[in-house]
């Protein structure tokens, strides 16, 4: 099996000979052992200045090969985040390595709008799948949270029933108010988890009170429709309610975020937060940490660890 | 098949590929890409929630997909899941791993 994760903060990098080149890695690293042609062309790219990669002509042909060895699985994740002029390209790559290999099966997610891009590129071999989340998954994503609650002194059967029930309605509800919020939730949180992450961010919410009455009048105030406004207005609270210099870094790195024009590197944004107005001198000791930073905004920011970037 | 160098240890001929077993292959593997997509894999796995998503495994577009041609004839090898945002796509491809079935 083999997966590739495209996303949009590192486009760059994930050019078609990157990605069919770590199809490949992952699937020779399976084996135990490597074509001898790859071997060969590896030592003899070497010795010219700089090396030389591997065309993607080659690397397409030995994926064929040797996914016709056994029955393999190729997951791409989010091809829409792919740069739209590298995806015909990958698609007929893998359009390629399927007519080597008839056993092989490709699994692809992404947005609707490039549905037809990618039914055309692999011309006739795609069967599409709306995908939406169902209510049903949304509660057994909540059972399996309140299963791992640090504090279950706090929960009874009548108040996790509740829970149960609340929670999923709240979420069809508040499904347009998400939508009028879309640039927000998209700068500070994980753009796959959209339904989930309402859902998630309300049982957060609740499950961080320490008492039964407590959770209750939380899960109360969301099924009064304030939902998830609700559950942003607690944690800028919590942000506001820490040392002041805290709520100034918070609130710095959250205005910092939302007015980018692309997502900020981890090291971008501290610099930015070092920079003291009305300073002409650039003081390397005023960089905040990314823990400290992380730590400010309370769970509203994070850092994408592959492309170290703020989400 | 001769040798290609002597850093190579065996060989072993399947469907017309010379493997070969080499001394240098993480370097050799390093070479192919610099990604490495298992770090988000990983978080996929850990956050997701066992069987939130297997409706997926129950439609005939899946089973076709997975069972290969014969469903009417037509061979879908490619599966292609598609939706809005937040609705959990990253996510449910998981499920359909050949491991978990």
């Amino acid at each position: 099996m083999a997966c590739f994760y495209y996303d949009f903060a590192s486009r760059e990098a994930q050019s078609p000979i990157n990605m069919l080149g770590s199809l490949l890695k992952q699937l020779l690293s399976g084996l135990g052992a490597i074509p001898a042609e790859i071997v060969q062309k590896f030592r003899s790219q070497k010795k010219a200045i700089g090396g030389r990669r591997l065309q993607l002509p080659d690397i397409v042909k030995m994926c064929a090969a040797v996914t016709s060895l056994q029955r393999t699985f190729i997951c791409v994740d989010a091809l829409d985040e792919c740069v739209p002029r590298h995806q015909l390209e990958v698609l007929g790559a893998l359009g390629q390595i399927l007519r080597g290999s008839p056993d092989t099966r490709i699994f692809m997610t992404g947005r609707s709008h490039i549905r037809g891009v990618v039914e055309r590129g692999l011309g006739g071999r795609t069967t599409s799948v709306l995908i939406s989340s169902r209510e049903d998954d949304i509660v057994t994503y909540l059972r399996a949270r309140l299963g791992k609650d640090t504090t279950p002194g706090a929960m009874d059967s009548f108040l996790e029933t509740d829970i149960m029930k609340i929670i999923p309605e709240g979420i069809s509800e508040t499904h347009v108010l998400a939508q009028d919020l879309g640039n927000c939730f998209e700068l500070y949180t994980d753009r796959c988890k959209y339904r989930f992450l309402l859902a998630s961010l309300k049982v957060e919410t609740i499950l961080r009170e320490t008492t039964i009455h407590r959770r209750r009048k939380r899960l109360n105030a969301m099924g009064d429709g304030l939902g998830l406004g609700d559950a942003y207005e607690t944690t800028l609270g919590r942000i506001k309610a820490q040392d002041g210099e805290k709520v100034k870094l918070a609130m710095t790195t959250l205005m910092w975020i939302c007015h980018s024009e692309r997502p900020l590197l981890v090291d971008e944004l501290c610099h930015a937060l070092a920079v003291e107005i009305g300073s002409t001198h650039f003081n390397s000791d005023n960089v905040p940490a990314t823990e400290t930073l992380l730590a400010c905004c309370q769970g509203l920011v994070m850092v994408d660890r592959e492309a170290s970037t703020v989400l | 098949m001769s040798r290609v160098t002597d850093n190579i240890n065996s060989f072993n001929v399947l469907n017309n590929i010379t493997f070969t077993v080499a001394d240098d292959e993480p370097k050799i593997l390093a070479w192919l890409s610099p990604l490495e997509p298992q770090v988000r894999h990983q978080d996929i796995c850990e956050q997701r929630v066992d069987s939130v998503g297997n409706w997926l495994l129950e439609t005939k577009e899946f089973r076709g997909w997975y069972n290969g041609s014969g469903d009417g004839g037509s061979d879908h090898a490619a599966m292609f899941c598609y939706g809005e945002p937040g609705v959990g796509k990253s996510y449910i491809w998981y499920e359909s791993l050949p491991a978990r079935n």
